[in-house]
């Protein structure tokens, strides 16, 4: 009875005791602290209503005018018609370069992104396509694989040649103008398809505020990484020679034919930053990974990373011409960039992960 | 001499026959979870090439996938035996050698607790776990004892107070013992949990948390020990065990080490407890003594001298391990740090004047290079793998440079090797000296 009573007594004592350290607490219970876990959901809330959901509509309609706009190419082949085909694909590009961002959860998991827009495409393949006998439609386009269709694919079609040749070439072969025509098809369906996704995988997305690796925050960040890695790696590692021995190679470009590779990264870098921030237009209470590192007492941190991201804007707002031209005649300009973008990541993957606890890579073993 | 002659005192086996059936159970389930994860492809198979632990870099994984799942399999067999009692003998040697086989393939997969496991079955091979309590009892009934000599109990709860106690040891840090770290950044993530989650947004429950965990490492083995806190201790280590189970990704640990507990737990206390579910245990006594060789005990003098060497030879060093990682290895670092890093590598060959990128992506998986990034052994070999690689392209002048980054515990990542050490003209363990400062 002595020592039971003495263990309570001692349960008691040691809960009292810690209560009171909390209640002690400098400040009490700071604001900023209180907030935590309120600005992780929130800041998925803002992520997924202002950024991802308006984006991905955006997205849709762009299709849809892409599609209309070669249909009537198709049915008036005129270089005006065709010019304006051109600039519609370069609005599409360039909206799905921000969407290109948010390859997260559901949506990773269904390989859309690889179906919309897989590069470099296979040029011979699509040719070969061409020069098959089977119709072009839709249902031809479902069936081939990633690397023959999606937005590179078209990019090949429209801008493989100055626009003279290309425009002959397409009046000269109308398999070449259907195979635009299923492509775009195809893009106003995929479009849909995504947005019915995120419809879909939005809810739980923004109510995964755990920190495991189906955290909302840890897939966001993971996303990020990816992204910047492939930019550095693919979109200008590959162009500056990093994978072939050292050999520069504008035609590894993203978007060599079209030469809107530069402007594509910008959107890439200008939809990261706004995931960083959280400042997308259409909200007011703009939460995102910088409020959560000022929460959390590292406004150092979030400056950096805010500098890292204006650093980048700096020098692409510096290019007087396309990346093609760029490599050839100021190499050096194009590695800037690569190690600007390096910089970027090292504080995203390195400082930020690692201080918010997010958990890079997806398939962890037990630790410890 | 007082101590010789209390090991080789009989005394009953149920404690370490509890002890077999639990371990054998465990590991048993933790090789099937093994291959239900998925994680026989992405330890042995997936990689391209694998990193290895010093002098055993002869270890490689076998080459059909067949053959590794029947491996794992085996092994997972040999821990249901252990657990039974069946081939006792050939069960452990066999789950011991292809235990640590599997461990040794693979160091990015470096994990304390597959450490411990291969001590622990190292340790069951040299005692009679199988005497009683077991299938080999039953059907052979020469071997059938009721005792064993007390050093079989004693150098398992030797082995497993060294594990506690060195990682108590080891967490005699400034940062966690000044800054709560990496607790702190931890705790911090988990206040989604239900009721007690928002306990963890306030900085002095990571401090409590860090003192705490400090406190039970290092006085649990001794609390285990005493028959008069025993039973406090153990309610202990099941409230400490669940708790890093519920807040941390530490797979199997909490319950090989919960398990571990049980071998403290005497006869006569094993049977109060039975006694309380009515159930009777029948004791016999015995008081043969069981001659030690010499030879025994200078082995086990040895072993477990080196036990006490390993988690201290780091001190040798004036660093911070946890930034070096010299030795951290094999000497219970456990749950020390919140580590991440960034490397990726510029190739120069002299020949031709040219210079490129490799990216470890390109040919690891995203475990060997989130672990690479700031291993510098790890640094080391990937450099070497990327020298073969190319001399086997026909790149005979070849050198290799690293840009690495690396953050220890939420501080600012910094640079982590010179970018101009050429790391094909350094020997393995000459990397260390070169790591530059963390502050």
């Amino acid at each position: 009875m002595k020592m039971k009573f003495r263990v309570q007594y001692l349960i008691v004592l040691t809960t009292i005791l810690f209560l009171s350290i909390l209640s002690c607490e400098k400040g009490g219970i700071s604001e900023n602290q209180a907030q935590i876990e309120y600005s992780r959901a929130d800041q998925l809330r803002n992520l997924f209503n202002n950024g991802i959901k308006p984006l991905h509509e955006e997205f849709i309609i762009e299709t849809e005018g892409l599609s209309e706009n070669a249909r009537a190419f198709k049915q008036n082949p005129s270089l005006e018609n065709f010019r304006s085909l051109q600039n519609d694909w370069k609005t599409t590009a360039n909206i799905w370069k921000r969407c290109e961002t948010y390859d997260i959860g559901d949506i990773n998991d269904s390989f859309i992104h690889t179906r919309i827009n897989t590069w470099p495409t296979n040029s011979e393949n699509i040719e070969t396509n061409i020069e098959g006998g089977e119709p072009i439609n839709l249902a031809f386009i479902n069936s081939i694989g990633s690397s023959s269709k999606g937005i590179a694919a078209m990019e090949y079609l429209l801008f493989k040649s100055d626009a003279n040749t290309t425009i002959l070439e397409l009046q000269s072969n109308p398999r070449r103008t259907d195979y635009i025509v299923a492509l775009s098809k195809d893009f106003k369906n995929l479009a849909v398809e995504i947005n019915s996704l995120w419809t879909n995988y939005g809810p739980s997305f923004t109510v995964a505020i755990q920190s495991n690796l189906e955290g909302g925050q840890n897939q966001t960040i993971n996303a990020m990484v990816t992204l910047i890695e492939e930019i550095i790696i693919s979109k200008l590692g590959r162009p500056l020679g990093d994978a072939n021995g050292g050999t520069i190679d504008a035609q590894e470009f993203e978007a060599y034919h079209s030469d809107l590779s530069l402007e594509m990264i910008k959107n890439n870098i200008e939809e990261l930053k706004k995931v960083f921030t959280g400042s997308y237009s259409q909200n007011t209470r703009r939460i995102g990974f910088d409020d959560y590192l000022t929460n959390l007492s590292n406004i150092i941190l979030s400056d950096k990373i805010k500098n890292s991201f204006e650093k980048i804007e700096d020098h692409m707002a510096s290019f007087n011409q396309g990346l093609n031209a760029s490599l050839q005649s100021d190499p050096e300009k194009v590695r800037t960039l690569q190690t600007l973008s390096n910089e970027l990541l090292i504080l995203i993957k390195v400082d930020m992960a690692s201080f918010i606890g997010s958990t890079i890579t997806f398939n962890d073993n037990d630790g410890d | 001499m007082k101590l010789v002659k209390r090991l080789i005192q009989p005394t009953h086996i149920l404690p370490l026959a509890i002890y077999r059936m639990v371990f054998g159970f465990l590991m048993a389930g933790s090789l099937v979870r093994f291959m239900l994860k998925g994680w026989v492809e992405a330890c042995f198979l997936e990689p391209e090439f694998h990193f290895t632990y010093q002098y055993f870099d002869w270890i490689q994984p076998l080459d059909s996938s067949l053959g590794m799942y029947a491996l794992v399999g085996l092994c997972a067999f040999f821990a249901l035996c252990i657990g039974v009692g069946f081939i006792y003998r050939i069960a452990s040697v066999s789950f011991f050698i292809m235990f640590t086989y599997l461990e040794l393939i693979e160091q990015s997969w470096y994990l304390n607790h597959y450490y411990f496991v291969s001590i622990v079955a190292f340790l069951l091979c040299f005692v009679p776990a199988n005497k009683n309590y077991s299938l080999d009892a039953k059907w052979i009934v020469s071997l059938r004892s009721s005792t064993v000599p007390f050093w079989s109990i004693f150098i398992l709860k030797l082995q497993i107070s060294i594990v506690y106690f060195f990682a108590g040891i080891t967490k005699l840090k400034p940062d966690w013992l000044l800054e709560a770290l990496p607790l702190k950044i931890w705790l911090q993530t988990k206040t989604d949990l239900p009721l007690i989650g928002s306990l963890f947004q306030y900085e002095t429950t990571a401090y409590i948390f860090s003192y705490s965990g400090l406190i039970y490492d290092l006085l649990i083995p001794f609390l285990l020990w005493n028959k008069r806190t025993r039973p406090f201790a153990f309610i202990a280590v099941l409230i400490f065990h669940s708790m890093t189970a519920l807040l941390f990704n530490i797979g199997m640990f909490p319950w090989i080490m919960i398990a571990g507990s049980l071998i403290f737990i005497t006869t006569d206390e094993w049977s109060w407890a039975l006694k309380k579910i009515n159930v009777k245990l029948k004791i016999t006594s015995v008081k043969k003594k069981i001659k030690i060789k010499n030879f025994g005990l200078f082995f086990f003098l040895v072993f477990f001298s080196l036990q006490v060497y390993l988690p201290i030879r780091h001190n040798f060093y004036s660093e911070n391990v946890l930034w070096t990682e010299r030795n951290y290895r094999f000497s219970w670092n456990v749950m020390l740090m919140e580590k991440s890093g960034h490397a990726d590598f510029t190739i120069k060959d002299r020949s031709t004047g040219k210079q490129w990128k490799e990216y470890p992506k390109d040919h690891l998986t995203n475990i060997q290079e989130k672990q690479m990034s700031f291993q510098p052994d790890m640094i080391w070999q990937y450099a070497k793998f990327l020298k073969e690689k190319y001399q086997k392209l026909g790149c005979r002048n070849i050198e290799i440079f690293t840009d690495a980054y690396v953050t220890l515990n939420g501080r600012p990542s910094r640079q982590f090797l010179p970018k101009d050490l050429n790391l094909t003209s350094i020997e393995r363990d000459k990397i260390y000296n070169f790591i530059l400062r963390e502050k």
